[in-house]
């Protein structure tokens, strides 16, 4: 009896002991992270600058500010030359400092480390070796390092984007590929017909894409190794709207050879077709989820262009957009807790690129400078977007991250840049 | 008799022009005019005044209402206005009489909207004006629509006209 | 205390080969903890048992107290001694609630019934009667003085709780004025920190005793608790020291887009 008593006592004492003040804070100011990536020690003639690109990597990421190389009071090019006081009074928190040595072959080495101005510590170091013209790879590589240092994020400088880029009369369609800032375009193909919808392949290695034709709209493959391109579908009426599955074996697409544009899964194999969608509204730009057992896509079925969520096994079709006039061509980010799509507010405004968090039901705009905005695609983090935009009557390439402030113009040469999609990780 | 010839040319010739000109504007005043339209049209086949049109005249009004091969809609909007029944119903009557003739209705979106979307409601613009020839008669094997959604504009520009510009079903005859 | 160490002692001996498995082998460190615990207990309530033992030193205490207490109160209690010359013994050995209870009752009685006999009462000090009435006087101002003892500590308690809410208010304007989250903060990411001040109010050490998954928030949270780098604490001492000299902030970017 007594032993009971004295047990509750003590464990009543142990409990009285826990209670610690607590003190919660629920608001701060959302701030990108101050960096300076000092101008690397340089012995060559190298033409890429290598901190150049990821000074701009990292500052378009959105989650960092980078000091200009002219308001440093240093320029430290060894760890004895930091001086981490005076980084501290200009507020940096990271400091960055390389070089890129000569070696024989034609080869570069660029080694360089990442400190902690706070802790006065090293946070990262890395040597890399490659060609001139590689340079811009390791530029990339270094970005992808420090960013997932300080995010714990996965970079994606290193990834690629293709695109559509047209003359003003449409007389003339080149199909690009380029880095993910818009530097070493390639074109993978030309044509005299309108090519839009490009989309990647999981592994990076094809792309599908739309052709439209006199006689319509076609569905192609096509081999980013071999060059080689594959017809996938030519049904009558509209082929298009094509979204590889997770697993790249199957692809979505738009077909209205039954009556009126649907839903339709193609095993690229074994070329067996399956229904998803079955209703007299539009059903357009699916977009398969990661799990691959539902697609995202739009619908005209309420009246107006909205998202909605369908499953591949039940076919259990889900509304998802309540917000506004216009919702279409929905892409998947932040790991799939967000939307990022097209929206229009209420009939008359402007079509801007909106996310939608999933999980609270927030619709947020993330582009206010441009009014025409179309085709988000999301990068492989989930973290940016590229969209296409028209900007002093040219249409353009920009992107904005999910998060919703940085925003940066993809610089092109002539004519009009639309379509962007981003490409994959390439391991 | 020359009075009434005037007049019957200047009542087609005013349904002419009403017809040409309702494409450039909004749903509103298209509603009005094309009930102008109406009154106009009325006029002419049941008013005494034109007993006396000569068959001359009769085809090269039908030969206007062929010459135009736009419909144009309403934004966002697919069916047929009012104003183009007419232009319609004598391609439709064509139709009927050649049998031989084909024809292509090619559905056309302006820019705004998504490239995808607009695709499929190019396809719907292409779509009603080919119901509704059937209804009038034609038959479906003489026509075929393809739909180019927002690619292949008349006219570049981000403003309201050239945007209604844009929105048109074209028949093309093969 | 006594059987208490007899019975430990039994423990001990009976206990010693018993499988870890078996509850009772953990008597003997329970034993031994509460033992610990009633140490401290005792040492914090002195008070408590002093009031047992204080019935034999009475007069030494009340006295000092008398001074401070209403004098006219004793009259009124004085009216009952009469009627229960065992019952402070009987009174010592309950808790205090229940002894002051017993005291204000029988004052309403006996005063009816005791008017009719103040000749007898007054003039006839027997030896026993008078130390009855000593204890019971000294005893009913002992709870007295407990009843007031306790008004003074609940007042405090709220005057400290108004402080430690003041401070904490004031500590958590302070941090959000200079929290400045990264933006892959999500919103329902919570980081909790356990901060080391000194009574100058100076932050002395920062841990992460809860990390939100995301190192840069984490950091950024650090960061805001360093930038402020002083906290205002309060003057109490004793205050500072339960509440203030290490605490916990919890801090969840809940503005945040994502």
């Amino acid at each position: 009896m007594m032993k009971r008593y004295l047990s509750i006592l003590l464990m009543s004492l142990c409990v009285s002991a826990q209670a610690e003040l607590t003190i919660e804070i629920t608001q701060g100011i959302a701030s990108s992270i101050p960096i300076s990536v000092v101008p690397f020690k340089f012995e060559g003639t190298a033409k890429d600058s290598v901190d150049e690109i990821v000074r701009t990597d990292l500052e378009r990421s959105g989650h960092f500010s980078l000091l200009e190389p002219d308001d440093m009071l240093s320029q430290p090019q060894s760890e004895d030359d930091i001086y981490f006081t005076d980084w501290r009074l200009l507020k940096q928190e990271y400091v960055v400092i390389g070089t890129i040595s000569a070696l024989p072959n034609q080869q570069y080495q660029v080694r360089y480390q990442l400190f902690d101005v706070f802790n006065e510590k090293e946070l990262l170091t890395q040597s890399l070796k490659g060609t001139a013209s590689q340079l811009r790879d390791i530029a990339h590589r270094v970005s992808d390092a420090i960013y997932e240092q300080l995010t714990g994020i996965r970079g994606a400088f290193s990834t690629k984007i293709a695109y559509v880029t047209t003359n003003s009369k449409r007389t003339k369609f080149n199909l690009s590929i380029a880095d993910s800032d818009g530097a070493r375009e390639k074109v993978v193909l030309t044509s005299k017909y309108s090519i839009f919808s490009p989309t990647w392949s999981p592994d990076g290695k094809r792309l599908a894409y739309v052709m439209l034709e006199d006689s319509g709209s076609k569905v192609y493959v096509q081999d980013l190794v071999t060059g080689k391109k594959q017809l996938v579908s030519a049904n009558k009426g509209i082929n298009s709207a094509p979204s590889f599955s997770p697993d790249g074996k199957k692809l979505a697409l738009v077909l209205s050879k039954d009556g009126n544009p649907e839903i339709y899964i193609i095993n690229l194999a074994t070329r067996h077709w399956t229904r998803v969608t079955n209703h007299y509204a539009i059903d357009t730009e699916p977009n398969w989820m990661p799990d691959g057992e539902h697609i995202i896509f739009t619908s005209g079925r309420s009246g107006n262009p909205q998202i909605y969520r369908v499953s591949l096994s039940s076919g259990y079709v889900e509304r998802l957009t309540f917000e506004g006039s216009y919702n279409a061509r929905a892409r998947l980010a932040q790991d799939g807790r967000f939307l990022v799509l097209v929206h229009q507010a209420k009939k008359g405004a402007p079509f801007h690129i909106a996310s939608l968090d999933l999980v609270r039901g927030l619709l947020q705009t993330l582009t206010s400078d441009t009014e025409l905005d179309e085709s988000p695609s999301v990068s492989p983090n989930g973290v940016m977007v590229m969209y296409a935009a028209k900007y002093n009557k040219r249409s353009i390439l920009a992107a904005v991250s999910v998060a919703g402030d940085v925003k940066f113009l993809v610089p092109s040469k002539n004519g009009d840049v639309r379509e962007p999609a981003w490409g994959p990780y390439l391991d | 008799m020359e009075l009434n010839k005037l007049f019957a040319v200047s009542l087609l010739s005013l349904a002419i022009v009403g017809c040409a000109s309702s494409g450039g504007t909004t749903d509103e005043a298209a509603t009005t005019e094309a009930a102008v339209e109406e009154s106009q049209t009325q006029g002419v086949p049941g008013s005494p005044d034109l007993d006396v049109v000569t068959e001359e005249q009769a085809e090269m009004a039908v030969n206007s209402l062929l010459e135009q091969t736009i419909v144009y809609f309403g934004y966002d909007r697919s069916e047929i206005r009012p104003e183009f029944k007419d232009v319609l119903n004598a391609h439709a009557e064509y139709l009927v009489a050649n049998p031989m003739a084909r024809i292509v209705l090619e559905g056309h979106c302006d820019e705004r909207g998504t490239v995808e979307y607009n695709l499929a409601l190019g396809e719907r613009r292409a779509n009603t004006v080919k119901r509704y020839l059937i209804v009038q008669g034609a038959s479906p094997s003489q026509m075929e629509s393809v739909s180019f959604g927002e690619e292949r504009p008349s006219m570049i520009g981000s403003d309201d006209s050239t945007w209604s510009k844009n929105r048109r079903t074209e028949i093309k005859y093969q | 205390m006594d059987w208490l160490l007899k019975h430990l002692k039994q423990q001990v001996s009976s206990m010693q080969f018993l499988p870890v498995s078996d509850p009772r082998s953990f008597s003997l460190p329970v034993i031994a903890a509460t033992l610990i615990v009633v140490a401290i207990l005792v040492s914090v309530s002195v008070n408590w048992i002093q009031s047992e033992v204080s019935i034999v030193k009475v007069p030494k205490h009340i006295s000092a107290k008398i001074i401070h207490i209403d004098k006219p109160k004793p009259k009124t209690v004085k009216k009952p001694v009469k009627k229960k010359p065992s019952k402070p013994v009987v009174k010592a050995k309950k808790p205090k609630p229940k002894v002051i209870d017993k005291v204000k009752k029988p004052a309403a009685k006996p005063k009816l019934k005791d008017k009719p006999k103040p000749i007898k009462q007054a003039p006839l000090p027997l030896p026993g009667a008078d130390l009855s009435q000593a204890l019971e006087e000294e005893e009913a101002l002992m709870n007295l003085n407990e009843l007031l003892n306790e008004e003074v500590q609940a007042r405090q308690a709220e005057k400290d709780q108004a402080a430690i809410a003041s401070h904490a208010s004031q500590i958590k304007a302070l941090i959000q004025s200079v929290w400045r989250f990264p933006p892959s903060a999500q919103h329902d990411q919570v980081v909790l920190l356990r901060i080391f001040m000194v009574p100058t109010g100076e932050v002395t050490e920062v841990q992460v005793v809860e990390s939100s998954g995301n190192g840069a928030l984490d950091r950024s949270a650090e960061q805001a608790v360093w930038k402020v780098g002083r906290f205002p604490v309060p003057q109490d001492s004793v205050l500072f020291e339960e509440q203030f000299r290490k605490f916990l902030i919890k801090l969840k970017p809940e503005n945040a887009r994502l």
